[in-house]
């Protein structure tokens, strides 16, 4: 079977695949009682605001909340579809797209540097503790990484919360000092970027960090012992060529085969440690859409979020088998 | 001779003229305005400050001191709660003293009431401009009740509380700057009325600039694209024209519009990133304080939305914050003491303008017929009231520094008196279990619980959402204090949502909340509290009957019909005793009654700029004093 032929018939599974996550998904955000309205009122009344009856069934009329559960579905699914319309917020009172649109961008940068960072990290480290399974640096990274791996990000976020402000008298949070926050971008605001973007891509990256090189250290490990490497340096082939030529090629399937969540990770980027650290990220704006029953928001993120897993998925089986020849398309 | 005479009276009519000249420019002279105005009036982006202010500005009493110009307000929210909105806050009428229920004007320069208290005639302050420089007037009120109150599709249901017995009011405008409202029956606590959360806009919206969205002005072909940008369905043009008022409403921060036209002191300028809001002065904005200076006195306000409340402590602590009142919690007072010299802010202790912070409240029209007989035995709720150990719970939780005290009024209120705070507040237990043996519930099952009459074990379950942050703490020690007088309490913490539905389908037993509308500007207006008409209340079975007529819920029994009789009294009634009577009257239930059981008081804890004046430093100010009125805010210049 051709790889064209492969990817289209992928295509076509995606469809069904969609309008069952979307039907799943929209079912899943109105199962806690009440809507977004009686959210609201609850959130007015206990500030001591009373919303008149007149007031909230002009709400009700005006968010389309009277409707039938299916009559609400359909006319967001026409318009995604006919209009690639998302939908409007109700709590933000704005169009779904301009929202994501808003916060795309830093988003994708964090977590994509996180990314780089990790593989960065995390491979080298992996190989090294593989080839010199226990040496010291082997046990100093197997502890670092054990620490990495079960400690979550926003605990470590919020040590350094701590330490930011108990010792050196700062808030780490956030992405800018107060004097560049509202200025436009300049190569002043640039710098002070860089100086604190490194927090959220470290406490986001570390567990990452830890996890593949716990991985890459097994992988390695499983395939270093095999007959084909002692083969290899039975016929004499350099000791560091053997090494990346074959093992590490096969051990780093676990890695390639993740890409595919790695996608959707990109967009929604960490919400816990984004919340702690008060990073304005799409996570934290899902987070609220869903508490606060805002469902045509909050629907059409996990629609986008799973529409990206599926691609990710696929992108992931294509460089599967392109990095490693054993796999076919059947 | 005569010509010297001739002479000397042109001389004079001259000199005249020019003194004539003199004492108008110094008459409008007196106005100062900011540094930052000034400089634009001198390059000619804006007309002089005398121009910009009505011809009679209202003057507002500052707290102590007239203020200097300049500074920025820093504040960070969590999206919903943010204390700002009170201070972009304008009604029509005012209450002065505030949190009193005396009214005086605001945005109107007079209210007129007649004997019949049927007929208001209202009269706008001449002179007085939008936040664009557009003058206000008539046509706006015109506008707003025509076009938009009785736009059926832009309101499709008439405003209830302009609503009396025999029906809507009838509007009249006399000229340009007055107008008449017509009620056909008696409304004596409209001016009161007037003085609610946004009710200006329901008289005065900016006609100018709304007019570019409605169809009676704008076509629809025009309004198609707007319509198109925003995603609603096409033709819906009302959906574009209610977002469109909204974004003149500054002090809903979510919704404002860049460039809408406001009454507020602070105008919306930019979004410089998604979380953050930066608000520059209105100038012309329509107050000045006693020297003549136009307020506000700090230029610009920093909103910045955090994506937790917690954040909020951090940026306090680092002095990031400089005015916050509402994210602000008791049992961080030693964190924010422990920063307050080095990070350059001040931590003042204000009162809170709610009662109490916990209060327990029954459903007295609870679905099990046991259970109701029980609950609305006032010997049971007295029992529940005696159980509870109030020192100890303010030792505990407030730090000792709140009050023990039931549920009823804020002290010195004229609805109520002090001493409703002190009945059945002592602590105790003996007493409780007496009151308890003498309803007949003197029956306890092995683990000491008592039984109903019907055999089964007295269970209370508390279904409570974090309305506040002392409730959870709270109820954790009053379940213990009623377990201990056997009986069996139970706490679940739930979603406001799914308490909001379970109290509609009247299945609540024990709720809890805090005893908001505490105050003499807010209690005539909205006493749900103490008579059930609207929800929050103890008898949600009651209260649906009540609001729809009869129609559905329960039949109230004769005491709580009587209440209803004397809410209507404090709404209708021209003279100011006799609504004080039927506010005391009201207050008078509760107290005998306890429908409601209180906890007790616990100061609010304000931060503040170290260098912020005006700042009230009279512990029993409520802290809401400080948001409603930061336009008379400023920090002292160096």
């Amino acid at each position: 079977m051709s790889i064209g032929f492969y990817i289209l018939r992928r295509f076509i599974i995606f469809i069904p695949m969609l309008i069952i996550i979307s039907i799943i998904s929209f079912v899943i955000i109105q199962l806690p009682p009440g809507d977004f309205l009686t959210m609201y009122i609850m959130q007015l009344q206990s500030r001591g605001y009373q919303l008149a009856q007149e007031e909230v069934a002009r709400l009700a009329e005006r968010y389309g909340l009277n409707d039938p559960l299916y009559v609400q579905y359909f006319k967001w699914i026409k318009n995604i579809i006919l209009y690639g319309d998302l939908g409007r917020s109700f709590q933000y009172d704005k169009p779904v797209s301009v929202l994501i649109k808003e916060r795309i961008g830093l988003t994708m940068l964090i977590s994509i540097c996180t990314v780089f960072l990790t593989w960065i990290i995390a491979i080298p480290i992996g190989i090294y503790s593989a080839t010199h399974q226990y040496s010291i640096f082997d046990y100093l990274f197997t502890f670092l990484g054990f620490i990495g791996v079960s400690l979550p990000g926003f605990l470590i976020a919020l040590i350094f919360i701590y330490i930011g402000i108990a010792y050196l008298g700062i808030n780490i949070t956030g992405l800018f000092s107060p004097q560049f926050a509202d200025a436009s971008w300049s190569l002043g605001k640039f710098i002070d970027m860089l100086k604190h973007i490194w927090v959220p891509i470290v406490v986001i990256g570390i567990n990452g960090t830890a996890g593949m090189i716990r991985t890459m250290r097994g992988c390695l490990l499983d395939e270093l012992s095999k007959p084909y490497v002692v083969t290899a340096r039975a016929k004499g082939l350099p000791e560091r060529k053997l090494l990346i030529k074959y093992p590490v090629r096969v051990a780093i399937n676990p890695i390639l085969s993740t890409i595919g969540w790695l996608l959707p990770g990109i967009v929604s980027g960490e919400t816990l440690a984004a919340i702690v650290l008060n990073i304005p990220t799409t996570g934290p704006l899902l987070l609220t859409a869903l508490r606060s029953q805002d469902m045509y928001l909050a629907g059409s993120f996990i629609l986008i979020l799973s529409a990206l897993t599926l691609l990710g998925s696929l992108i992931s089986d294509i460089l599967l088998a392109w990095i490693d020849p054993r796999i076919r398309y059947e | 001779m005569k010509k010297l005479l001739v002479g000397l009276v042109i001389l004079s009519l001259v000199l005249s003229v020019f003194v004539g000249f003199n004492s108008v420019s110094f008459a409008q002279k007196k106005y100062k305005e900011a540094p930052m105005l000034a400089e634009l009036v001198k390059a000619g982006k804006l007309p002089p400050v005398e121009e910009r202010l009505p011809k009679r500005p209202k003057v507002m009493n500052v707290w102590k001191e007239i203020g200097q110009y300049g500074g920025t307000i820093r504040i960070a929210h969590i999206g919903w709660s943010c204390g700002l909105w009170q201070a972009n806050r304008e009604p029509l009428m005012e209450t002065y003293p505030y949190f009193t229920d005396k009214v005086s004007p605001n945005i109107l320069e007079k209210l007129d009431m007649s004997k019949d208290g049927k007929v208001f005639t209202f009269h706008l302050r001449e002179g007085m401009k939008w936040s664009d420089g557009e003058p206000v007037t008539t046509e706006d009120v015109r506008f707003t009740w025509e076009d938009v109150i009785l736009n059926k599709d832009i309101t499709p249901y008439f405003p209830a509380w302009l609503t009396v017995e025999g029906g809507k009011p009838t509007l009249e405008i006399v000229d340009k700057y007055t107008f008449v409202l017509k009620f056909p029956s008696p409304y004596g606590l409209f001016p009161l009325r007037l003085h609610g959360y946004d009710q200006h806009a329901t008289f005065l919206l900016p006609s100018h600039y709304l007019k570019k969205f409605h169809v009676k002005y704008t076509s629809l072909k025009e309004l198609q694209p707007l319509i198109k940008k925003e995603g609603y369905e096409p033709n819906e043009w009302w959906k574009l024209f209610n977002k469109k008022v909204d974004g003149t409403i500054v002090w809903n921060i979510q919704t404002a519009d860049i460039g809408a036209p406001t009454l507020s002191p602070w105008v919306v300028k930019e979004r410089p990133s998604v979380n953050v809001v930066i608000l520059e002065r209105n100038p012309y904005y329509w107050k000045v304080d006693k020297a003549g200076n136009q307020l506000p006195y700090i230029d610009r306000i920093r909103m910045e939305q955090v994506t937790d409340a917690k954040m909020i402590t951090t940026k306090i602590i680092s002095g990031e914050e400089n005015l916050d009142r509402i994210n602000t919690s008791l049992t961080e007072l030693a964190l924010y003491k422990q920063y307050e010299k080095e990070k350059g802010y001040r931590v003042v202790i204000m009162d809170s303008e709610v009662d109490t912070w916990v209060q327990y409240f029954p459903n007295l029209t609870c679905k099990d017929p046991v259970l109701r007989k029980i609950l609305n035995d006032v010997r049971f709720r007295q029992a529940l009231s005696l159980a509870i150990n109030r020192d100890e719970i303010n030792k505990t939780i407030f730090l000792g520094l709140g009050k023990p005290g039931q549920a009823s009024l804020r002290k010195g209120s004229r609805y109520g008196k002090d001493s409703d705070d002190e009945v059945f507040i002592e602590y105790n237990p003996d007493k409780a279990n007496k009151l308890l043996d003498e309803m007949g519930l003197d029956k306890r099952d092995k683990d000491g619980f008592r039984l109903r009459p019907d055999g089964k074990r007295l269970t209370l379950p508390i279904e409570y959402f974090e309305v506040n942050r002392y409730v959870g703490p709270v109820t954790e020690m009053v379940v213990q204090y009623w377990r201990a007088i056997g009986i069996e309490a139970t706490m679940k913490l739930i979603d406001s949502t799914l308490w909001s539905q379970r109290y509609a389908a009247n299945e609540t037993v024990m709720s809890v909340w805090h005893a908001c509308h505490a105050t003499d500007d807010v209690f005539p207006v909205n006493p749900f509290w103490f008579v059930p008409y609207t929800s929050p209340s103890w008898a949600p079975a009651w209260q649906q009957w009540y609001t729809s007529g009869g129609k559905e819920g329960e039949e109230p029994p004769k005491e709580i019909k009587e209440l209803y009789k004397w809410y209507k009294i404090m709404i209708t009634t021209t003279d100011p005793a006799q609504r004080i009577k039927a506010g005391q009257y009201i207050t008078r239930t509760q107290a005998k009654n306890l429908y409601r059981i209180g906890v007790g008081s616990c100061p609010s804890v304000a931060i503040v700029g170290a260098d912020m004046g005006n700042v009230p430093d009279d512990p029993s100010v409520p802290s809401l004093w400080l948001t409603w009125n930061a336009e008379q805010l400023f920090f002292r210049q160096k």
